[in-house]
């Protein structure tokens, strides 16, 4: 018989003790691959869904509740700004392109976002595009006549279940101007995909408030320069008005990013306790039982087994748990991430958890040489079990 | 964040802003002293300005920082800011206010990307690191403080 084999009908005559070796370290190396694919997940997310223009515009207050809440639509949006604020940027020569955003409340969580045509007009520049999987943009429509048309996110539509043509609303108030379904946005695996777009003219005259306003509300301004290096001075002017603040969104998402880190480490660190808790247990485990089968070693050691054959016996059952929980663990903690994910969507955040990253495997080329280590010192146990002093009687 | 060491960045010539702006000629031209580094790997020190994506493929090396609304210098323009582009993961902590030095293939001279628009200097497959203790120009380019009274 094989040493492989005897280890495995040791492992299977002690299958409790042993499947519980196995689950806890699966368990513990589920937390560590959940955790790194969350963070990779979700810094990948807020990169892939970040917008395309440079600089962005909104009221004075918080540039992370800006950047989240029009971008993202994680936050509250942020107070309003004037319209005449998107007027003079578009006038302004450095200015190639600057998109108007208003972001309202919600029809069964999904957010209403106001803006017009240019949102979704496709530049060199661009990397997101919208194509329609069915319908049209809604019309840049006067604010003295409007359309009350919308179009849908993707899974705005799937969720709320909407289709072409339908009429809703949502709130008593809302009653007096019901929005139309007029087209649905292919996916595009950003928060806008969770969104229903409207014109401003539809945005404002859906509010009383901003139905009797002479000057609109806005609550945000995306800015695409003619020249990158005019986003320093822009950033700069717009800053120092009274009324506005600029933001560069990706320097707001590196310096969440930066946060990120910090919790990451942290991470880290409990981790590596945990990682050390699980290879105390697995040591444990091993030496309670080659304490407890020292009499069956020195048997087989009596009946011509070799000391090398005894020490690779219990170094192979060692690595065979560590070799499972790890494999288990891996695929534990995919499965960890998808559900976690799964609420991160809710959120605006989409993460890919199924994704397998190599480094998976120095993972568990790790969690087997640990494995292989813990086992280490209960196989010199039995490599230096004495057979007459085991095979006395036991009374 | 552990602070990465470049390879023999002795070797490597150091372009400041100075010079940059002393290569400037009429309609966008630039001095065949400044070309001459065309092609070569140099290093630069500046200010980020996160202008393109967040995993900072791009980004604006400025003189002047996009951050200190209320205080500091006004921000400059395209004679004083490179155009950097990145080909690998760059892993910095950002921070506005704090120097990094890129190591990368300098271009002077105009020209218009697609997706960036038009720049005069640019460094292309830079990496970045941080500059502990620097000084964006050289401590020349500074008039000496005269005794005191």
């Amino acid at each position: 018989m094989s040493i492989l084999a005897v280890a495995l009908k040791y492992l299977r005559a002690r299958f409790v003790a042993s499947a519980l070796t196995a689950v806890s370290i699966a368990l513990g190396i589920s937390l560590v691959v959940a955790s790194a694919l969350l963070a990779r997940g979700i810094k990948e997310s807020f990169i892939a869904g970040a917008t395309d223009y440079n600089l962005m515009v909104g009221a004075k207050g918080s540039p992370a509740q800006l950047v989240l809440g029009v971008v993202f639509r994680m936050d509250l949006a942020t107070p309003n700004i004037e319209y005449t604020s998107y007027q003079q940027l578009q006038q302004d020569p450095r200015v190639e392109v600057a998109v108007p955003v208003g972001v309202g409340d919600a029809y069964q969580g999904f957010r209403y976002v106001a803006t017009n045509s240019a949102y979704f007009a496709s530049f060199p520049w661009r990397r997101r595009t919208f194509k329609l999987a069915e319908g049209r943009f809604f019309a840049d429509d006067p604010p003295s006549a409007p359309t009350y048309e919308v179009l849908l996110g993707a899974e705005a539509a799937g969720s709320t279940g909407l289709r072409m043509g339908d009429r809703f609303y949502e709130g008593e108030e809302m009653a007096e101007y019901p929005l139309t379904v007029v087209g649905i946005l292919q996916p595009t695996h950003s928060a806008d995909d969770r969104a229903i777009f409207l014109s401003l003219s539809s945005y404002w005259g859906m509010n009383e408030v901003a139905r009797g306003m002479t000057v609109k509300p806005l609550t945000a301004v995306l800015i695409r320069p003619k020249r990158m290096s005019d986003v320093p001075s822009l950033h700069r002017e717009l800053n120092v008005s009274a009324e506005t603040q600029a933001v560069l969104p990706s320097g707001v998402l590196l310096t969440i990013f930066n946060m990120m880190a910090v919790a990451e480490e942290v991470l880290t660190m409990i981790l590596a306790i945990v990682a050390i808790i699980v290879l105390l247990y697995v040591f444990v485990s091993m030496y309670s039982a080659t304490l407890e089968r020292r009499r069956e070693i020195a048997t087989m050691r009596a009946l011509g087994a070799r000391r090398a054959t005894v020490l690779g016996i219990v170094l192979v059952e060692s690595i065979a748990l560590a070799t499972v929980g790890g494999v288990g663990g891996i695929v534990g903690g995919h499965a960890v991430a998808y559900a976690a994910g799964l609420l991160l969507e809710r959120s605006g955040l989409v993460t890919n958890p199924l994704l397998f990253n190599v480094i998976e495997l120095a993972v568990l080329a790790g969690v087997i040489l640990l494995g292989a280590l813990a086992g280490l010192l209960p196989a010199v146990l039995a490599y230096r079990t004495e057979v007459a002093e085991n095979l006395a009687p036991l009374s | 964040m552990p602070i990465v060491t470049l390879a023999a960045s002795q070797e490597i010539p150091q372009i400041t802003f100075a010079k940059l702006v002393d290569s400037i000629r009429a309609d966008s031209g630039v001095t065949e002293t400044i070309r001459s580094y065309n092609g070569k790997e140099v290093a630069i020190q500046g200010f980020v300005v996160p202008a393109g994506a967040p995993d900072l493929s791009f980004f604006l090396l400025s003189r002047v920082s996009a951050l200190g609304n209320y205080c500091c210098e006004a921000p400059v323009g395209q004679d004083e800011t490179v155009y950097v582009f990145t080909t690998r993961e760059v892993n910095i902590s950002y921070d506005p206010l704090r120097i990094f030095r890129i190591v990368g293939v300098f271009e002077a001279g105009m020209q218009t990307d697609a997706t960036y628009g038009p720049s005069l200097f640019r460094v292309r497959d830079a990496r970045v690191e941080e500059a502990v203790g620097a000084k964006i120009f050289k401590a020349q380019d500074f008039p000496t403080p005269g005794p005191k009274p």
